[in-house]
């Protein structure tokens, strides 16, 4: 029986050319679970939008073809009041879905909206809370929160308002590991009740294919690409998600090497299968022949003004040409800081920073907004050659040949904030290699991309080590660290509590506990196997994975 | 707009006759006599040559300003009124409304000093006139009409009937039947305007500065950064009551984030937002170029100016220094306006206003 | 947050608001300096005792009060129009201080630093949540307009993180212009992003709202509630009672001097 459907729908945004979505045709299942994925820009917020009735009654589009029929009323005709009884959204950003300042009246913001009687609010709040595991622990003020538990809350709010079918819309894009951690249990015990019709859009597949029914798949164009059974859709079409730029789940990698028929849907499945065959050795970490130390920090602290403790607090690092040095910990231990004071953007309040000679540091910031300077793709290239003395001419040149490099010609005179996500990150990095500076420095450059585009900016990570040059990234994403670092600090604290190769860090339970990491699921299979054969590698990202396979290919 | 007989038609009709008439009403009460708008009118002559002699006064300014902006104002609005087919109407009823504002505003002020009866030790009044003293008006002088008395009720049939006229002009120009308010445009003006009140601390800093150094005349300059928000909401919203509610909210904010005037500067706000939802309405909402911009953030400064005078206590200072005061607030007005439009088009430019009235015109399709 | 629960802080907010109006309304009307003292040293008493409020907090605003005032007390001392009987104060070559004109700017500068007390004490004893709420359900408000000023509200603390971001962002690009013009013009270039950020949230903030039933919510209920008691009306009665006491107090000692009404010296 069909919760909602979706027939021939042609959807374009105001301000684009082309239609988002493309005669979409798509059902979702009374009491069904369904995976939505696609890569970025292939309309899989705005078919979220459509279901809830949010397009066209609260944001214009232009409604070009094709109707969105939910639990038997069309959306178009139908009032927002009524469809938003039968369908809740959760949307990514934790910050911008909150209204009010406490946590009770938030929750409370959907039932006042529907009328419900104040006697009636308490129990249906307390009902929420105990489905998002918001116990009597959690603070008073929203503001206190962390972004997970925003997230829990948001949804607590939702799911007071007794929907028969529920969204999620990339709700742990903008999350660290921990609280991607907190919203997805949240998600497992939800998708527990068979009653209601679940709509995830997330990729993390891994974590939460087991409690998936479907797989649907729109390619970046807005057509519906593939649909179906999740291991016929990650088993039999690999290729195919793979060239759509689509995050497919690693354990599904897993389940190819190992010639299974189904895509493990538990660590102890995955590690199972691990030990169903025989893996090369990995080669050992290489001990870099380190380059010489481009920035050297010493026992440097950093304290923000009228803060109680300091930021980072004792400090020694060097960086050393040659090498991709990843900056991983929880939210507040210091790493951005680090990164600016690294970077010599600020100065620290004790010990020093030291450049070599004739060195300098692009430093890019975790949203490429903050970055812009100009009001063309262009100029803003060209905005940095000219802060460095580069004489116009010479300006133009590289700036063109920077265009071309990183696909963005197309673009030269748009406006930098009509770009795509992905367009908007790698113009950021755009701009700093322009520059040509010795060290890169990357604040989460992988945060909310898609496949592809992660992928790339892996390529010119690994293509810079290779050239000698030097990459410094801050970030949260494992699987992106053990990828393409060589080396991996970790801080906790604003103090620095592990340093060496990623594989060691992994091995480490209490550095990953105490730096709020979670393990890829590729590492956290080959860990358990492990513990049964201690021969085993260890392999943590899909990288190695492949050349690992490759290896084995390669007749002896 | 069909030319029968509406009720807003009527009502700035009225206004209109009301106004003529007043004309012909007792304006000033002298202990020598009494004398209406048209004795004055003729004492012209005897006036300009004692004005020749003993100099301007701050009296003589608000009394010949009232009517002849007032008389200006009145003749564009009707002329603009009559011909509806001509293309440049909007520009006449702008030009109308701004005349019979400014006009207003003088008045009002001209009402507001004559009112407050002399205080002792503060003498700037100049509807009053002291035979002891060199603030003596030099009309009064030149026609011997003795010591002031009172005020006439023909100044306040005028400025009633000035009101009429102009909320008449403009409640009969309908604008487009505007699509309702969604909850974009109400969170967009709230968040406008909590940006805005958090810029106002940061704008607080020059300000000081320049305030403890140039007190009224710096306070002046920097009055039109306040502007900005009802100019700017009005900008991107496009619609009635856009202007209006930005400013109100935005002093809002100002006061709930702590600033030290207090809940006064709502009714501060309320009174800056005036100026550019009446320039906004009289266009019918619909240009939205320099020339509306520019005179929307004049119209703001002028119509706050009766509040301001009773607020920081404007009506005792030199009439000259006066003067003064009021051409840097019209050019501070105009740069309000200005930064107003300026700011509104670059967010404009990246694409984040797309679903608003302002994306409308200017989307760029990518 | 403890002055929110306290004799101040439990009031009504919106009644609290009308009061604070009322009062600064009435000393907009007092032109003399020894009126607003009287008015500063009651409200600072009763934020104190029954507010639960430190002194301490004043201590900003007061400086940012008192800056603006030197400069009242400057300009009205020697541009106010000077009588010509009473001799100036002092003469400086062109500039003449005149008592009157001195006597009047000093008014005017404590009547500001009054008011700021008195709209301080409301916004540190208040609660905004409530504020909001009270204002959609006493003041009639309509709610289309209370939530969001509550939702923007929100987005203050972001705002001030986010500036600094960009500011950093834009100076790491080499953006820091010395130059005189540099620095306006940087000013309205860090803008840019920071509005454009606040317009995005804004319209994710209102989706979000809509999603959730806001739009066309024709019979609304609340979770909070607000009525207004026994306690507020008091509260109201007694400060006006008591402002007016002041002011009686004040022209019995012959300080007070009122616009409209000629009070002898």
């Amino acid at each position: 029986m069909s919760f909602a459907s979706v027939e021939s729908l042609t959807l374009r945004h105001i301000g684009r050319r082309a239609p988002a979505l493309r005669g979409l045709d798509l059902e979702w299942h009374q009491g069904e679970r369904l995976l939505l994925l696609g890569p970025s820009g292939s309309g899989k917020s705005t078919l979220a939008l459509c279901l809830d009735g949010v397009i066209p009654h609260s944001l214009d589009a232009h409604w070009e073809a094709g109707r969105v029929v939910v639990n038997g009323r069309d959306t178009r005709e139908a009032r927002i009041s009524d469809l938003v009884r039968d369908v809740g959204i959760l949307f990514q950003d934790p910050e911008a879905q909150l209204v009010m300042l406490e946590v009770d009246d938030e929750i409370a913001f959907g039932l006042e909206n529907l009328g419900v009687p104040r006697d009636r609010m308490r129990e249906r709040i307390a009902a929420a809370r105990a489905a998002t595991a918001l116990d009597s622990s959690t603070p008073r003020l929203l503001a206190d929160l962390s972004g997970g538990t925003k997230q829990r809350v948001t949804l607590a709010s939702l799911l007071a308002m007794r929907p028969r079918g529920l969204v999620l819309d990339e709700p742990t894009a903008m999350l660290d590991p921990a609280g991607a951690r907190e919203v997805l249990a949240a998600f497992a015990s939800l998708a527990a009740d068979r009653e209601r019709s679940l709509l995830i859009v997330e990729h993390r597949v891994d974590e939460v294919l087991r409690h998936v029914d479907r797989v649907a798949v729109l390619d970046g164009e807005g057509h519906l690409a593939m649909e179906g059974d999740p291991d016929r859709v990650f088993l039999g079409e690999a290729q195919r998600l793979r060239s759509l730029g689509v995050w497919e789940p690693d354990l599904a990698a897993l389940a190819r090497a190992t010639g299974a028929q189904r895509v493990p849907r538990t660590a102890d499945e995955a590690a199972a299968l691990v030990t169903s065959r025989d893996w090369p050795a990995v080669d050992e970490p290489v001990a870099s022949a380190r380059g010489r130390p481009l920035i050297a920090a010493r026992a440097v602290r950093y304290r923000y003004e009228r803060a109680s403790r300091d930021a980072v607090a004792g400090v020694d690092i060097i960086v050393a040409e040659g090498e991709c040095v990843a900056i991983v910990g929880p939210n507040g231990a210091g790493k951005s800081t680090l990164g600016l004071l690294l970077a010599g953007v600020l100065r620290p309040s004790a010990g020093e920073v030291t450049l070599a000679a004739r060195s300098r540091v692009a430093y890019v910031f975790q949203y490429p907004e903050h970055q812009f300077v100009a009001s063309t793709v262009r100029a803003d290239l060209r905005f940095g050659l000219s802060a460095c003395g580069v004489a116009p001419a010479e300006a133009d040149r590289r700036a063109t040949a920077t265009l071309e490099q990183f696909g963005l010609a197309r673009l030269a005179e748009a406006n930098p904030y009509s770009l795509s996500h992905g367009e908007k990150r790698r113009l950021s990095v755009a701009s700093a290699l322009v520059t040509d500076p010795q060290v890169l420095l990357l604040d989460e450059p992988t945060f909310g991309q898609d496949r592809r585009n992660v992928d790339e900016l892996g390529a010119l990570v690994d293509e810079r080590v290779r050239a000698g040059g030097t990459v410094v990234v801050i970030t949260h994403d494992l699987p992106f660290v053990a990828a393409h670092a060589t080396r991996v600090i970790a801080l906790a604290d604003g103090r620095v509590v592990f340093e060496g190769a990623p594989q060691e860090l992994f091995a480490r339970d209490d550095v990953l506990t105490r730096c709020r990491l979670v393990l890829p699921p590729l590492a956290e299979a080959f860990r358990r196997a492990r513990a049964q054969r201690p021969g085993l590698p260890l392999i943590s990202s899909r990288a190695e994975l492949d050349r690992a396979l490759r290896r084995s290919a390669v007749p002896a | 707009m069909s030319r029968s007989f509406s009720l807003p038609r009527t009502i700035a009709i009225v206004g209109a006759l009301v106004v003529v008439v007043s004309f012909f009403l007792p304006w000033v009460v002298y202990q020598n006599g009494t004398f209406s708008g048209a004795n004055l009118a003729g004492a012209l002559g005897p006036a300009l040559a004692a004005i020749k002699a003993g100099g301007i006064k701050g009296y003589d300014i608000a009394l010949w300003a009232v009517p002849i902006l007032a008389t200006i104002g009145g003749a564009l609005v009707a002329t603009s009124w009559s011909r509806q087919d001509r293309p440049d109407e909007t520009r006449l009823r702008l030009w109308a409304v701004g005349a019979a504002v400014a006009g207003l505003a003088l008045a009002l002020l001209f009402l507001g000093s004559a009112v407050l009866s002399g205080t002792p030790g503060i003498q700037f009044e100049p509807g009053l006139v002291r035979t002891d003293n060199s603030v003596k008006a030099t009309i009064a002088k030149a026609i011997n009409a003795g010591d002031f008395v009172s005020i006439g009720a023909g100044v306040y049939f005028a400025i009633a009937g000035f009101v009429a006229l102009i909320l008449g002009a403009i409640l009969a120009r309908q604008a487009q039947p505007a699509p309702a308010w969604r909850t974009q445009d109400y969170v967009l003006l709230a968040v406008l305007a909590v940006v805005f009140g958090a810029v106002y601390w940061w704008w607080l800093a020059p300000y000081l500065g320049i305030a403890a150094a140039m007190a009224q005349v710096g306070q002046e300059l920097l009055f039109g950064m306040w502007f900005v928000s009802g100019l700017l909401g009005g900008y991107i919203i496009r619609r009635p009551g856009a202007a209006f509610l930005a400013e109100t909210l935005a002093a809002l904010a100002e006061v709930l984030l702590g600033a030290p005037a207090g809940p006064i500067l709502v009714v501060t706000g309320f009174m800056q937002a005036i100026g550019p939802e009446v320039t906004f309405a009289a266009t019918g909402y619909r240009s939205w170029g320099w020339r509306t911009m520019l005179v929307a953030g004049v119209a703001a400064g002028l119509f706050a100016l009766p509040w301001n005078w009773f607020r920081l206590g404007y009506f005792a200072l030199d009439p000259t220094f006066l003067l003064a005061l009021l051409a840097v607030r019209i050019v501070s007005g105009a740069l309000a306006g200005a930064v107003a439009k300026v700011l509104g088009d670059a967010i404009a430019a990246t694409g984040s206003l797309n679903h608003f009235a302002i994306g409308r015109e200017r989307v760029r399709e990518v | 947050m403890r002055a929110w629960s306290s004799a101040l802080g439990r009031r009504d907010p919106v009644v609290k608001f009308a009061v604070v109006l009322v009062l600064s309304l009435l000393l907009v009307l007092v032109i003399d300096p020894i009126t607003p003292l009287l008015f500063l040293a009651l409200t600072l008493l009763a934020a104190a005792a029954l507010g639960n409020v430190s002194l301490a907090s004043y201590g900003r605003a007061f400086a940012v009060l008192a800056v603006v005032g030197l400069g009242f007390v400057w300009s009205n001392a020697i541009l106010a129009s000077a009588p010509g009987e009473t001799p100036p104060l002092a003469v400086w070559g062109p500039i003449r201080v005149s008592e009157a004109g001195l006597r009047f700017g000093i008014a005017i500068a404590l009547r500001g630093l009054a008011i700021g007390a008195i709209s301080l004490t409301f916004v540190l004893t208040t609660d905004p949540t409530r504020f909001a709420v009270s204002l959609a359900r006493n003041a009639r408000v309509p709610d289309r307009i209370a939530y969001p000023l509550l939702a923007a509200y929100r987005f203050l603390p972001f705002l001030t993180d986010e500036y600094a971001q960009i500011h950093l962002a834009q100076r790491v690009r080499g953006a820091a212009d010395a130059s005189t013009f540099g620095g306006p013009r940087r000013r309205l270039r860090e803008l840019v992003p920071l509005f454009a950020t606040a317009v995005r949230r804004a319209t994710r903030v209102a989706v979000a709202m809509d999603a959730r039933g806001f739009a066309g919510a024709s019979s609304r209920t609340y979770l909070r509630e607000t009525p207004i008691g026994g306690g507020d009306v008091v509260f109201a009665l007694v400060a006006i009672a008591g402002a007016l006491a002041l002011l009686w107090l004040s022209a019995s000692a012959g300080w007070l001097r009122l616009w409209d009404g000629r009070f002898s010296a």
